[in-house]
């Protein structure tokens, strides 16, 4: 039996939002927007770069710090459930490989032959690798510890007074928990130089992406498995030249696309295929004529 | 502009991934408790503590509450006094439903037999079994002649079923049912009654307390202050409608005795059914 969620202690939740959003615009605008990682990566050849480092240093001080220390919770009450990690490690890895088989094939309809993706092709393998790196022990899975495992839980316990309408209270926890999520993400915006314009805009988007890794965790209450869809999202690491439509951001749609394929389409099908052969009903007369 | 255009673009399609999870995804995960509300039906994430209200296919009253084994149906009988109703398999997930059969009377209380095969009915006399797949071959495999069955359990051996009847003093008798060998002895005097999943503990409810019974000394202990308990699939913990918290469902952790309010409704908690399986 899984059992249920600690409430963080009382403070918490503020704490986290104030450190995170203080210590990202710090990370943001002066150690990114200065080049400070850009010799290690050099070093390492692209494998070990700054998203790696400085996500592991916030899930240090946010996850470990302010929700386990601080608010008195379990590393299971944020997601981090060890005997987890292997279904979620087969199922990225399986989403990978399937979104691998359409882009050659795509690849090879669009262009009428299989290549290796540019990135391989120039031997800049080490610096999509690392990408991809950085994305699974880093930024993935500190976002996902942080706002799927810890907000959206902590806030939904906070929210109290569901009565008839428990969507209303599970609707707005997600939309505030993730709304939270996306804001986080103005200084790294501001770094990359987006206009006001295109950052309203990226933030409705993030709000979104938010929404769908919510609702991927709640569907599989397995928070590695989110890790593993926000990762290739962020970091699709596509091994051959693939159809313009899936180049760039498509193949991260590609990727969210097949996802909720997996975890919520199939399933469902399945499940309508296995009720479809139940039982018809008993015609109305028959129990009077029958007993 | 260009960029402005490509997230546009981008948010119509997670637009519609979101859409479609939320159409096709509907549900919860892992251990789940259903209960029911008057005409409605809830279910309970237990990690989460995420309350989800179902949509059955009627506006009737429910009574009777029960899992398929397999996790993936809820067996409800719908009534609106003076009609008596349906018996009605109804899988919240794949957002199904099955009349199974129209209800003899209001019928009292249902339930799935071990087996996964067959359903349990009473119509206030009589104990009926009948196969999932063809209901209309039920039969009556037992006989109350001075009692009013009203509740039902199945022990997981699925060789018992304990059927509960009034004594006429307001209070219930739970009756226990051999269905191999077709005898019945009387056993305590309980409103609720549940076995553990390993059949090596009872916990019941009498006068809105719940007790701790360990079926071969006969020793029950006090647990807590409330009805209708139910065991977790691991047999860990119980749930049940507290009577010290109005509408409050609560957990409770049978070694520890701690517990945790899962979930509070503004109306009268009915029965409730823990989930038995993982959703597929």
């Amino acid at each position: 039996m899984n059992a249920p969620i600690r409430p963080a202690r009382r403070g918490t939740l503020l704490l986290f939002v104030i450190v995170h959003a203080v210590l990202i615009t710090v990370v943001n605008l002066w150690l990114f927007a200065s080049g400070a990682f850009h010799p290690l990566a050099q070093m390492t050849g692209g494998l070990v770069n700054g998203t790696l480092i400085v996500n592991l240093v916030l899930a240090a001080i946010l996850v470990w710090g302010v929700c386990l220390k601080l608010g008195f919770l379990r590393a299971y009450d944020v997601g981090w459930i060890p005997h987890q990690l292997g279904i979620g490690l087969m199922t990225t890895l399986a989403l990978w490989t399937v979104a691998q088989l359409i882009h050659l094939a795509a690849g090879a309809a669009s262009n009428g032959s299989v290549a290796l993706s540019p990135a391989f092709a120039a031997g800049q393998s080490g610096v999509a690798i690392g990408a991809l790196i950085g994305q699974i022990f880093g930024n993935a899975l500190f976002e996902e510890l942080a706002y799927r495992g810890f907000l959206f839980p902590q806030l939904y316990l906070r929210l109290h007074g569901s009565g008839e309408r428990p969507w209303l209270r599970f609707v707005l926890t997600l939309l505030i928990s993730q709304a939270i999520f996306a804001l986080v993400h103005i200084p790294n915006r501001l770094y990359m130089g987006l206009s006001a314009g295109e950052i309203a805009a990226d933030l409705a988007l993030l709000t979104l992406w938010g929404v769908l890794f919510t609702l991927l965790y709640l569907h599989t209450d397995n928070l590695f498995i989110v890790v593993g869809v926000h990762a290739l999202g962020n970091a699709p690491t596509t091994l051959f030249a693939t159809a313009p439509a899936l180049a760039g951001s498509g193949s991260s749609l590609l990727i969210y696309g097949l996802a909720v394929l997996g975890v919520f389409a199939v399933p469902a099908l399945l499940r309508w295929w296995r009720l479809r052969v139940l039982v018809e009903p008993l015609p109305p007369e028959a129990w009077a004529s029958e007993n | 502009m260009r960029r402005l255009g490509i997230l546009a673009r981008l948010y119509a399609c997670g637009a519609v991934l979101v859409g479609a999870a939320l159409i096709v995804g509907h549900g919860l995960a892992a251990d789940e408790i259903a209960f029911t509300t008057d005409d409605q039906i809830y279910v309970v994430d237990v990690r989460m503590r995420r309350v989800e209200r179902l949509r059955p296919p009627t506006h009737d009253q429910l009574r009777g509450l029960g899992w398929s084994p397999d996790g993936a149906a809820l067996l409800i009988h719908d009534y609106d006094l003076p009609q008596t109703g349906d018996i009605m398999l109804y899988a919240p997930y794949g957002r199904g439903w099955r009349r199974l059969m129209p209800a003899p009377t209001v019928v009292p209380d249902v339930a799935f037999a071990a087996d996964a095969e067959h359903i349990l009915f009473t119509d206030g006399r009589s104990l009926f079994r009948a196969p999932v797949d063809d209901p209309a071959d039920w039969m009556r495999i037992y006989s109350f002649n001075s009692v009013l069955t009203r509740y039902l359990a199945s022990s997981p051996d699925g060789a018992v079923a304990a059927v509960f009847g009034s004594s006429g003093l307001g209070a219930y008798r739970v009756y226990l049912v051999d269905t191999v060998s077709d005898t019945m002895h009387p056993d305590l005097i309980a409103e609720s009654y549940a076995w553990s999943p390993d059949g090596a503990r009872v916990v019941y409810s009498n006068q809105n307390q719940v007790y701790l019974l360990d079926p071969v000394t006969r020793r029950a202990t006090f647990v807590a202050n409330g009805h209708s308990p139910v065991w977790s699939p691991d047999g860990a913990s119980i749930a049940y409608v507290s009577t010290s918290r109005a509408h409050t469902l609560v957990l409770r952790q049978i070694a520890s005795g701690q517990e945790v309010t899962l979930a509070r409704t503004r109306r009268t908690i009915g029965a409730l059914a823990w989930r038995p399986a993982r959703r597929s």
